[in-house]
């Protein structure tokens, strides 16, 4: 052994002492931490001062067809809660109710008790009133837990076309269930295309950590903790006109019904009007239930979209259809002629036209022009119930247009089949047919449906889909997606035959007899044909079905108005209004060529 | 082959497998977060502990002598490995740290402990006993530094500044005049006391005075009183020229409560967590800053904090103790190896093993500011895992031969 080393008993014992007396101190340290300060620690580590918070991402917006806004965001505060602090302190959570406006244990049994270990907060409202902040400011020193955040809220620049956008509200229990990626208190789309588009709208929520002190105030927000930023929403381009919506809804005001324009070149919607109307601001938040009642239980049911969600007899609005399958089935000539009485009996019961004295000679033009019924009475026995369904079917009446909109019905369009099969073959005679072609009865479309209708016989050719979305803009890549190719489809039927029924729909306005005369408008040719549906509840519906100009046409219009009696004087001049703003707006020179035209 | 058996030291063997052990639950914990398994580091380190047991029983069958022939043929590597890192070495976080081979990433820094500590071993054990002590300082000094300087170019902090260490208690073992170590420790101790100028001068007095007690000359005494002025001085000006996540670091250490946002917010958080465990701790997987991710490099640094939450008082303590009975074995090992390198290996692994523990258990217990040192066994690392349990062979194989010359 080197004598270097070996001297040393007394190095062996420093290292000895050295080395205790760290490892005593380190000992004593733990000792100090872990037993004597324990509860110290315990208590910080049990309600951690970092906090995870949402971001909402914010909720896409959707823009007419100009770029105008008709949806957005604006900020409004939020009260959130750390369950597992509120739990804790039942008193405060007492007053926190009460600031908050809730029922007394609503927030502790309904929301917090079932998350009470849980140290993710929770929102506990939305959108907070002047009152409910002011409120819970006072009682925000003793309220551990509970905190402020500023959040997104769905904003309505114009308040317009409330039915066709819907609305969003918290979501409910069976959307969480069913839809995936959704948390509770999360705002989903109920209806129109909030609902439709919902997933494209919603975007990705963001996260941040912050710092809060005993009291659970946020003492500054720790970037450096992490924050994940939150993806915004797409933004939905919409074929809407802000100003034609605007009109189209001022126009319908004190009415009940609805009003659909469409661009005849597209099958764009340019607008979908429904009254009565509502606010899509009370759903903003959570639902205030003597608001919802109150719509709920309105009698004019003003939740309802007119436009796409209830279904009408078309009354004389048909008759183009009806005439077209006459012309095309082979079943009348073109120059088919009636002679009418004012009345036509069939089977033992007479059948009576709109005009008691009776049109005299009425050959296809003029039975549209003057919407003659028994010259339809006449053809419907012509086609039958079969005739009568297929007449329907070939410009999609009766049927889903597969308009992006939620709940759209159906409507109806009978064939001997279905009367077969409802009354029995012996229960039903052609007597039925009678009031079909004139729309009566049975037959049952929505003015999405009907107008759908008008801009297929303006365009000549091709059924166009009903759409209100032309595309899907992404704001954080700058893609924009248009919409898949919608289902248009051929119309089958013959040019001439067409173009004869156009030329009835023109005189309807333009004929010394036609029943819209009164629409005449030296700046703009409007087309379409009036209708009065008989209505087993009350007076009858008034209809309008048009398109304008009438050499090249650009816009379709449908107005349907509950109890309005009498199409002519009651839907036609709404729809010209909207037809006319729009030809003015799209066409000015065109319109500016007719007056002059006229003035030679 | 009854040696081999026989002269293994059993409860040395036993506390360095119960720290092997440990570690591997310790890591299992910082794995599961929320009921999963979300980490595959887990499964890394049972990998890197079956290799390094099988490492450990290889170099504890070799004779300690072959050790000693190619001790510096060691040390050349272990400095050729860290200029290797250097040059092309992985950047990671802002530090070349990392050689990458193949799929693993080594630390050359951790295997340079190993071959630095045979270096000095056999230099300081082969130096005749009746040669001027200086020559014995000065070549030790050498060899420490050049790896110090290279893990400082890195940067690494925490790991440069275990070497030193290493020198002074393997010179202080190696039977140094008294008055080598107060120079050695004067630059340390000018450091620590700039910041207080009464503080500085009294330190400044008292090292003076014990130099020239311990040397009883003149020259000694002028050097401690030169190094000590000067590096008080410059001790400024380096200051600047440390990473300001270094300087933060070392500031926020002395007022932690001041920043709960910036580097404290881990030793914050690590207090938490180990005061939190209180006596029993909060159970095995129950840790809610440990599995709620309150706690950063939990399966690193902080790895004993995350054990201190849930296993306790009890816990840390039984961890604490078998360091104690490793260092408490291994030094009694070392006084009576009859071999001068088998004792400095003793010594120099006790010593190494020692301090890294207390600087990383001080840390965790916010007794010293966050320096990035592992825990020894028990934190996450197939390099460090690897190189701590080649060093208990090398001191397992000396146990079975301390009666060899």
């Amino acid at each position: 052994m080197s004598p270097r080393l070996g001297s040393s008993l007394v190095r062996l014992w420093a290292f000895r002492l050295i080395g205790m007396i760290l490892f005593g101190l380190l000992g004593f340290r733990l000792f100090q931490l872990q037993v004597l300060h324990s509860a110290e620690f315990r208590e910080k580590s049990d309600n951690n001062r970092f906090r995870v918070l949402e971001i909402a991402a914010p909720r896409g917006v959707m823009r007419d067809r100009a770029g105008r806004l008709l949806v957005t965001n604006r900020s409004a505060y939020s009260c959130y809660g750390v369950p597992r602090e509120l739990w804790k302190d039942p008193q405060s959570l007492r007053l926190l109710e009460q600031a908050l406006g809730y029922e007394e244990g609503f927030l502790a049994q309904e929301v917090i008790q079932p998350n009470r270990r849980s140290f993710v907060p929770l929102r506990l409202k939305r959108d907070l009133s002047f009152h409910e902040l002011s409120c819970f400011e006072e009682l925000r020193n003793v309220i551990p837990g509970a905190f402020l955040e500023m959040e997104q809220k769905r904003a309505y620049p114009d308040l317009l076309a409330a039915h066709a956008i819907g609305y969003v509200s918290e979501v409910s229990k069976d959307e969480l269930a069913n839809w995936p990626g959704l948390r509770m208190g999360d705002l989903v789309g109920k209806r129109g295309l909030e609902r439709l588009y919902d997933q494209d709208l919603r975007g990705k929520p963001g996260a941040r950590v912050t710092v809060v002190n005993a009291l659970g105030q946020e003492v500054a927000p720790a970037e450096d903790l992490g924050r994940v930023e939150p993806t915004a929403g797409k933004e939905l381009w919409l074929t809407l006109d802000r100003d034609l919506q605007m009109l189209a809804e001022s126009l319908l005001v004190g009415a009940i019904g609805a009003a659909v324009a469409m661009d005849v070149r597209t099958g764009g919607v340019l607008a979908m009007a429904s009254t009565p109307t509502y606010d899509p601001r009370i759903f903003a938040g959570r639902v205030n239930t003597v608001d919802w009642n109150a719509l709920l239980e309105d009698p004019l049911k003003p939740m309802l979209n007119r436009a796409v969600q209830t279904t009408y007899p078309p009354g004389s609005t048909i008759k183009m259809a009806m005439l077209l399958e006459g012309l095309e089935s082979g079943a009348i000539p073109s120059d088919w002629t009636v002679s009418c009485s004012g009345s036509y009996t069939y089977g033992d019961r007479p059948f009576k036209c709109w005009k008691k004295g009776g049109h005299g000679r009425i050959v296809p033009l003029t039975a549209l022009e003057q919407s003659c019924d028994v010259f339809f009475y006449r053809l419907g026995l012509q086609i039958g119930a079969d005739g009568v369904h297929n007449a329907m079917h070939r410009l999609h009446l009766g049927e889903t247009t597969g308009v992006d909109q939620t709940s759209e019905a159906q409507g109806l369009a009978p064939s001997e089949n279905y009367y077969n099969r409802r009354y029995g073959p012996r229960g039903w005679t052609k007597g039925f047919v009678l009031s079909l072609a004139i729309g009566q009865g049975e037959v049952l479309v929505t003015p999405v449906q009907m107008c759908a209708y008008a801009a297929a016989l303006a365009n000549g050719a091709i059924w166009r889909q009903p759409h209100l979305v032309r595309a899907i803009f992404d704001p954080v890549t700058g893609e924009v997606t248009q919409r898949p190719a919608p289902s248009d489809t051929r119309i089958e039927a013959s040019p001439e035959n067409i173009a004869l029924v156009r030329e009835g729909m023109r005189r309807v306005v333009w004929g010394d007899a036609g029943t819209a005369r009164a629409q005449r408008d030296p700046q703009v040719a409007i087309c379409g044909k009036t209708g009065t549906a008989q209505n087993p509840h009350g007076d009858d519906h008034a209809w309008f079905v048009g398109f304008a100009p009438a050499e090249d046409p650009i816009i379709a219009t449908c107005v349907l108005i509950e109890f309005g009696e009498h199409g002519s004087s009651v839907a036609a001049p709404i729809s010209k209004e909207i037809m006319k703003r729009y030809v003015l707006t799209e066409q000015p020179e065109r319109a500016e060529l007719a007056l002059q035209e006229r003035a030679r | 082959m009854q040696r081999m058996l026989w002269g293994i030291e059993l409860r040395l063997l036993a506390a360095l497998l119960a720290l092997v052990f440990i570690g591997l639950v310790a890591n299992y914990s910082t794995s599961y977060v929320e009921g999963d398994l979300e980490h595959w580091h887990i499964y890394r380190q049972l990998i890197w502990a079956a290799a390094g047991v099988v490492l450990m029983a290889i170099v504890a069958a070799t004779q300690p002598r072959y050790f000693q022939f190619f001790a510096y043929v060691f040390y050349g590597l272990g400095v050729l490995a860290l200029l290797a890192v250097l040059v092309i070495g992985q950047t990671q976080m802002g530090a070349k740290r990392w050689l990458s081979l193949g799929a693993f990433q080594l630390q050359p820094s951790e295997f340079a402990k190993i071959s630095t500590l045979l270096g000095l071993a056999r230099w300081i054990g082969d130096y005749p006993r009746d040669a001027n002590p200086t020559g014995l300082t000065l070549g030790a000094l050498v060899m420490a530094l050049i790896p110090t300087a290279l893990i400082l170019i890195e940067p690494d902090l925490g790991t440069a500044l275990v070497y030193p260490i290493l020198l002074f208690c393997m010179l202080a073992w190696g039977g140094a005049p008294f008055w080598h170590l107060l120079i050695l420790a004067a630059p340390v101790i000018a450091v620590v006391t700039s910041w207080h100028l009464i503080v500085y001068a009294t330190a400044f007095v008292v090292l003076v005075a014990a130099v020239f007690l311990s040397s009883r000359r003149w020259l000694p005494m002028a050097l401690a009183a030169g190094i000590f002025l000067s590096i008080g001085t410059a001790r400024p000006v380096l200051w600047n020229k440390l990473h300001p996540y270094q300087q933060k670091r070392l500031l926020t250490f002395l007022d932690p409560e001041a920043d709960p946002l910036g580097s404290a917010y881990q030793i914050i958080q690590s207090k938490i967590a180990v005061g939190s465990g209180g006596l029993t701790g909060k159970g095995f997987l129950g840790g809610t800053q440990t599995q709620l991710k309150f706690l950063p490099e939990g399966h690193t640094d902080f790895i004993f904090s995350a054990w201190g939450e849930q296993f306790g008082f009890a816990g840390t303590i039984i961890v604490v103790g078998l360091f104690f009975i490793v260092f408490y074995r291994g030094i009694r090992l070392a006084a009576r190896s009859h071999n001068p390198f088998h004792s400095l290996v003793a010594a120099g692994i006790v010593s190494l093993l020692t301090v890294q523990v207390l600087l990383n258990l001080f840390m965790t217990v916010g007794l010293l500011p966050v320096t990035g040192v592992p825990l020894p066994f028990i934190s996450y690392g197939g390099s460090s895992l690897i190189c701590w349990l080649v060093m208990s062979g090398l001191l397992l194989g000396v146990s079975m031969r301390w009666r060899d010359y």
